[in-house]
């Protein structure tokens, strides 16, 4: 049964002098696809600016946000309204043979971003100690293997906000094990890739209940792993989370933070800037009809 | 001085002398020119001479002075090469626009995935934003070695490259010095550029009449700026940074004091990852934030497009030849210098063992390894690198280029010469000539990038003459 879902996102910048213009890249609109459709979005400014929508490398909606008059404050709030159909069930795990696949997919033109390393998820030497120490090893199967893998980094890591910054390299969650759904991801990546296992990086929203124990950023957006499967698409895995990634409403992918990253800007003047954010996911039940 | 006095090496095939030590007829035209001259008692030595004596052409064009002697060559072989590199060029287009595309000389298995997308100049940022019609590669600059059977290509140039004017410049100083051999000469196809660049880079602008085009400099710190500055002149384009420049509405407007103009097209000689700090480096203050996203909507020509170095990538280049026959259905008329992958184990030993033979390149990197050069030692430690990082390296074979005379060492010695000629493709496509000399080591040929600066050389199309 589909669930429709509200969700309101609001970027408050405050700059410490007065800034002549800004330009920003904004990655805010869910993206759409058999799971997942966007019944409105809308993007206000405050103040208003020119917003104008293309789609990226990677087929996200990407809006450039203009703003060539003098302010100290700008406020982006995004509000999308998404319907979810429940993801499909998913096997334990795969045929031994399927690995076959998944390595043919290595030299393939249009993954080579997703199995090859990226600037905040590749592999170093503070890497191959953690995967040693942690003996983690690919299982008989693809899918056993990642799923396994979220599960061993679940456990690995420490949830801890402010532990790092969002393009904090992996090392820094490496040598503390506390971090975010950024580094968790990341690292996450690091590995499947290193495993021929295509990999990237989704941006988006967790919806979230009264008596739910996941750890959600309640002032950012949500990041977690889809890895492409034979037989099954991109399958998303949440490392931060157990479970799956059933309510999770995905608005960006690509091969780490770098490319998705919601709010990415230059201006000119204002010296320092003061970011808050407050994301909202709500759902409203069952869309009529 | 005389260039019957000229004496080229009888082991290497000459332009200007046959097998025999004989000038070749339009070289004795031109004899025949200069010699008059210096019966007219004009300046014999200060014309012939490179151009240090001349303050005006030192102070013009920036860099080494140009060779006093041009390269004669004659028509038919000229044609050959022209339509040779108009064919290339159209191929290199059709390439880029391709792999932004849908890759189909990928998926119909003419080049290898891991050859394109092994090259660090690939952009993933551009999927999708060059039109599969387009042309990303408006400037292009292709080498090619003499060589005693006609033309071999070294090297396809299609980032930003310079040079152009200042090649040409050459030819205008030259004439200038040189007038009445260059009219007994009935030099063809006196080359143009300044003007031309500017007529292709209009004929890209996306819609409408009278497209206003910009030249983005790197600012006036950077290395190219007197060149940029004097382009932008040449060509009537307004010099611009990235400061001057703003995207609003999805469009790219140049600053002024009144308010606000629209730009067409941009010619940039800015970097791939400085060009757009949100885009690509983030920290790059020289470039103009949101300009991708305007040359993804089509209001504004960004030339060359970003990205479009995957095409000049050493390990591509051993396929240009089969993107020709792929998107053109024509065969190659222009043959590319033979390469050697190091990637392919059986290249890589092929290469160790021709060490001596081969140009080494390094992809992503300018880095060039001229291996006849090299000393015992050198080339042990060449060996260790390639063995280290196979995949990071491409041999070329050291083609065999004919000489030609040149003033070198303060008389007149046999050079060898590379051609380096500008493709501009608009609509139309227009071939500059041009060329580069350079000093022919002891015992060999020094063509295809040695250690030692080339010196430019200005071509002249002349007139077949039947040989005799």
């Amino acid at each position: 049964m589909s669930l429709r879902y509200l969700i309101e996102h609001v970027s408050r910048y405050r700059y410490a002098s007065l800034a002549s213009a800004c330009a920003m890249s904004l990655r805010l609109r869910p993206l759409e696809d058999c799971r997942q459709r966007v019944l409105a979005f809308a993007i206000e400014t405050e103040p208003p600016s020119s917003l104008e929508c293309t789609r990226d490398g990677f087929g996200n909606a990407h809006h450039l946000l203009a703003l060539h008059r003098e302010h100290d404050a700008l406020t982006i709030t995004a509000r999308s309204t998404v319907e979810l159909q429940p993801a499909n069930p998913r096997p334990t795990g795969l045929a031994p043979d399927t690995w076959d696949t998944v390595r043919s997919w290595t030299d393939r033109f249009d993954l080579w971003e997703f199995t090859h390393p990226s600037a905040l998820a590749r592999p170093t030497a503070a890497l191959d100690a953690f995967v040693g120490e942690l003996a983690l090893a690919p299982l008989g199967d693809p899918l056993s293997s990642v799923t396994a893998l979220s599960d061993t980094l679940h456990a690995a890591f420490t949830y801890a906000p402010g532990a790092t910054t969002a393009e904090s390299p992996i090392e820094h969650i490496l040598a503390s094990r506390r971090g975010v759904c950024q580094d968790y991801a990341h690292v996450m990546i690091a590995i499947a890739r290193s495993w021929a296992i295509p990999a990237r990086y989704v941006s988006g929203y967790l919806h979230v209940t009264g008596d739910d124990h996941a750890h959600v950023p309640g002032n950012a957006m949500h990041a977690w792993v889809e890895c492409l499967l034979p037989g099954l698409g991109w399958v998303g895995f949440d490392p931060t989370n157990l479970g799956l990634p059933d309510r999770h409403i995905r608005v960006a992918v690509g091969r780490d933070y770098r490319d998705v990253s919601p709010t990415r800007g230059v201006r000119q003047g204002g010296d320092e800037e003061e970011l808050s954010v407050h994301v909202s996911v709500r759902s409203d039940g069952v869309p009529a009809g | 001085m005389d260039l019957d006095a000229y004496e080229p090496d009888p082991a290497i095939p000459d332009e200007a002398c046959t097998a025999a030590g004989e000038l070749r007829p339009h070289w004795r035209r031109l004899r025949d020119a200069l010699r008059e001259r210096d019966a007219s008692r004009e300046r014999d030595a200060a014309a012939l001479a490179p151009a240090e004596r001349s303050s005006r052409a030192a102070g013009d064009l920036g860099g080494a002075p140009p060779d006093g002697i041009p390269l004669l060559l004659p028509e038919r072989a000229w044609r050959l090469l022209e339509a040779g590199l108009e064919q290339r060029v159209r191929a290199l287009n059709h390439l880029v626009a391709d792999l932004y595309g849908d890759a189909a000389i990928v998926r119909d298995g003419i080049v290898p995935a891991a050859v394109v997308r092994g090259s660090p100049q690939f952009r993933v940022e551009m999927r999708g934003a060059v039109r599969p019609d387009g042309v990303p590669a408006a400037v292009c600059r292709i080498d090619v070695a003499r060589t005693p059977g006609g033309f071999e290509v070294v090297r396809d140039n299609v980032r930003c490259p310079a040079g152009g004017d200042r090649m040409v410049a050459n030819d205008r100083v030259l004439k200038d010095r040189l007038r009445s051999a260059y009219v007994a000469c009935a030099v063809r196809d006196a080359p143009v550029y300044a003007s031309a660049l500017l007529e292709t880079l209009r004929e890209l602008a996306p819609g409408g009449a009278g497209p206003r085009v910009v030249l983005l400099t790197p600012g006036r710190y950077g290395t190219g700026f007197a060149e940029h500055a004097r382009l932008a002149e040449a060509a009537g384009m307004e010099l611009v940074t990235g400061a001057d420049l703003l995207v609003d509405d999805g469009q790219v407007h140049l600053r002024h004091a009144g308010g606000r103009r629209r730009v067409h097209v941009l010619y940039r000689q800015v970097d791939d990852d400085f060009l757009d700090p949100l885009a690509f480096r983030p920290d790059s203050v020289l470039g103009v934030p949101g300009l991708l996203h305007a040359c993804r909507r089509g209001s504004v020509a960004v030339l060359n497009a970003p990205g479009t170095g995957v095409a000049d990538d050493p390990a591509v280049f051993a396929f240009v030849e089969d993107a020709i026959r792929y998107y053109l259905a024509e065969e190659p008329t222009l043959p590319g210098v033979e390469t050697w992958a190091c990637s392919r184990p059986d290249h890589l030993e092929h290469t160790l063992e021709h060490l001596d033979q081969v140009v080494i390149e390094q992809r992503g990197n300018n880095e060039v390894l001229f291996g006849p050069a090299l000393s015992a030692a050198e080339r042990a430690a060449c060996a260790a690198r390639l063995r280290a990082a196979p995949d990071g390296f491409v041999a070329r074979r050291v083609p065999e280029v004919t000489t030609a005379p040149c003033f070198l060492d303060g008389r007149l010695r046999p050079g060898a010469v590379t051609l380096a000629c500008f493709v501009l493709q608009g609509r139309r496509t227009r071939v500059v000539p041009g060329a580069l000399c350079h000093p022919v080591s002891h015992g060999g040929t020094g063509g295809g990038g040695g250690f030692q600066e080339p010196r430019r050389k200005d071509v002249w199309v002349v007139p077949d003459i039947a040989s005799g």
